[in-house]
């Protein structure tokens, strides 16, 4: 089996800032991760219980 | 099927080695310990099934866009293959490989009758509205057919996916069956929205097993935790959480360290606190009233009895592992102690609960929800954190006592214990034909 390209910094608002790692190419699971959000895109992270309840 | 993938923010993943490398590496240091048969080691060193769909979907705008996802299932010696589903534009079937083997080292470890698998689509869904992201993962759903199922194949939520995720899933897999089964179907994921089938309590699992794995050390070591100084690397859910239990019974949060930077207080922190000043300030604990910032790369040597890393992968490496003042390392995040680094603590004396054991919390409560569904019940709260209590005590006694027995550290005994299940399933049942 190959090595996985598995990389969530890339996606992450985090990238520039974020002070827990440099090694952002290894990064495969972060509890700090958040999707960078878009006009466009829906934000799953903060969806309301009761939004999803009702769809 | 061989359709390019067209949809919107394609990105190339950068070039990355190591994760397959560290679990193969993991998997063939227990098998050597427990002389594992080479025809079992041949088996378990290759997934089981690996799936590949490319599907259309039609965006808010009119056009159609094809997707692909991955599922990929190690293996199912033990049960119904489990594990999460992913999105994001670096999901690729490599990835979901290493992740699903890690998976069925974990769900035997934990004492489930599962297998290991995972998956996910190639997206980013940032850049898809909830009508788009809902016919996705729907279609996604579709595509996979028949290779998931209750009690064939069961996902859950993972990066970017959550309970509303698990819900569109779960409508969609039931509308495919008989009108007559449907209902009994409700159990095809894990995860789902309390209310729709979901589990009391299955927000705080994970965090709750690295608080149980810290307690139970600190009995089998008759120590109190009470005024035992801890910190935590990244308050999501499971830094969070953990902490939550920890003060209860007395213990201090020291310092804390998220994306945004490190801060400490010698007196201890008030967590729930922190966490609504966390909440309030876009997930950030910097500044925190009565705090004090401390320098990053100074983090993992403050003065501390227990040490979680709570956040991600790499942490605990060759060049901070002699500056650790803690006698305990509870892994609540995955692979946060690399190899090297692990050699250095071991060889110091500090104890390291290992990621498989000590955040395997959250797949439990996973096979509590399944046997909720699958049993037609609906369990309270105070009961799903008692069958945790058990569960998860059972697991750490199991790893403890066989590291004791054999000489070794907690990280090889659990993984040694999790092989040597799926190796008696093969003896037992032989091979078809």
């Amino acid at each position: 089996m190959n090595a996985p390209t598995i990389n969530l910094c890339l996606n992450c608002l985090h990238i520039n800032a974020c002070v827990l790692t440099t090694l952002k190419e290894l990064v495969f699971s972060c509890s700090e991760f958040d999707e960078i959000k878009t006009d466009a895109g829906y934000d799953i992270h903060n969806t309301t219980q009761s939004e999803l309840e009702l769809t | 099927m061989t359709i390019a993938t067209t949809a919107k923010g394609d990105k190339k993943p950068a070039a990355k080695k190591g994760m397959m490398e560290n679990v193969l590496e993991q998997f063939n240091t227990a098998a050597d310990k427990i002389d594992l048969h080479p025809s079992i080691r041949k088996i378990l060193s290759i997934t089981n099934n690996e799936i590949i769909v490319h599907f259309p979907v039609k965006m808010d705008n009119g056009e159609v866009e094809i997707f692909t996802g991955y599922r990929v299932q190690h293996n199912n010696a033990l049960g119904p293959y489990k594990g999460g589903l992913r999105y994001h534009p670096t999901v690729d079937i490599d990835a979901a490989r290493a992740l699903a083997m890690w998976m069925t080292w974990k769900t035997s470890l934990a004492g489930l009758p599962y297998g290991g698998g995972k998956g996910g689509i190639q997206l980013d869904p940032s850049l898809y509205s909830k009508n788009e992201l809902e016919r996705i993962t729907r279609r996604f759903t579709f595509a996979l057919a028949d290779n998931i199922g209750p009690e064939h194949d069961i996902p859950a939520p993972d990066i970017n996916t959550n309970d509303q995720t698990m819900a569109w899933m779960a409508d969609t897999y039931m509308s495919t069956r008989p009108p007559a089964e449907r209902s009994a179907n409700q159990h095809v994921v894990t995860g789902k929205p309390a209310g729709s089938g979901g589990l009391e309590g299955r927000d705080r699992a994970t965090g709750y097993g690295v608080y149980l794995s810290i307690k139970f050390w600190a009995e089998k070591n008759n120590l109190d935790l009470k005024g035992k100084k801890y910190i935590v690397q990244g308050f999501g859910n499971v830094g969070f959480w953990a902490s939550h239990f920890l003060e209860k019974e007395g213990a201090k949060l020291v310092a804390v360290q998220d994306a945004f930077g490190s801060i400490q207080n010698h007196d201890g922190f008030k967590i729930e606190d922190l966490f609504n000043y966390s909440k309030a300030n876009k997930g950030s604990v910097v500044d925190f009233p009565g705090s004090q910032v401390l320098d990053g790369k100074d983090f993992f040597s403050i003065d501390c009895d227990i040490c979680i890393p709570a956040a991600l992968g790499n942490q605990i490496t060759e060049k901070n592992a002699h500056t650790i003042k803690a006698s305990i390392i509870a892994e609540g995040a995955n692979g946060p102690t690399n190899v090297e680094g692990e050699k250095i603590l071991l060889d110091r004396g500090v104890t390291i609960i290992p990621d498989i054991l000590c955040n395997s919390g959250g797949v439990v409560g996973s096979y509590f929800e399944w046997l909720q569904n699958r049993n037609g019940e609906l369990w309270m709260l105070d009961e799903v954190m008692a069958k945790l209590d058990k569960k998860l005590k059972e697991s750490f006694n199991k790893v403890y006592e066989y590291s004791e027995s054999k000489s070794m550290d907690m990280r090889t005994a659990a993984y040694c214990i999790a092989i040597e299940r799926i190796a008696k399933a093969y003896i037992q049942r032989g091979i078809f034909p």
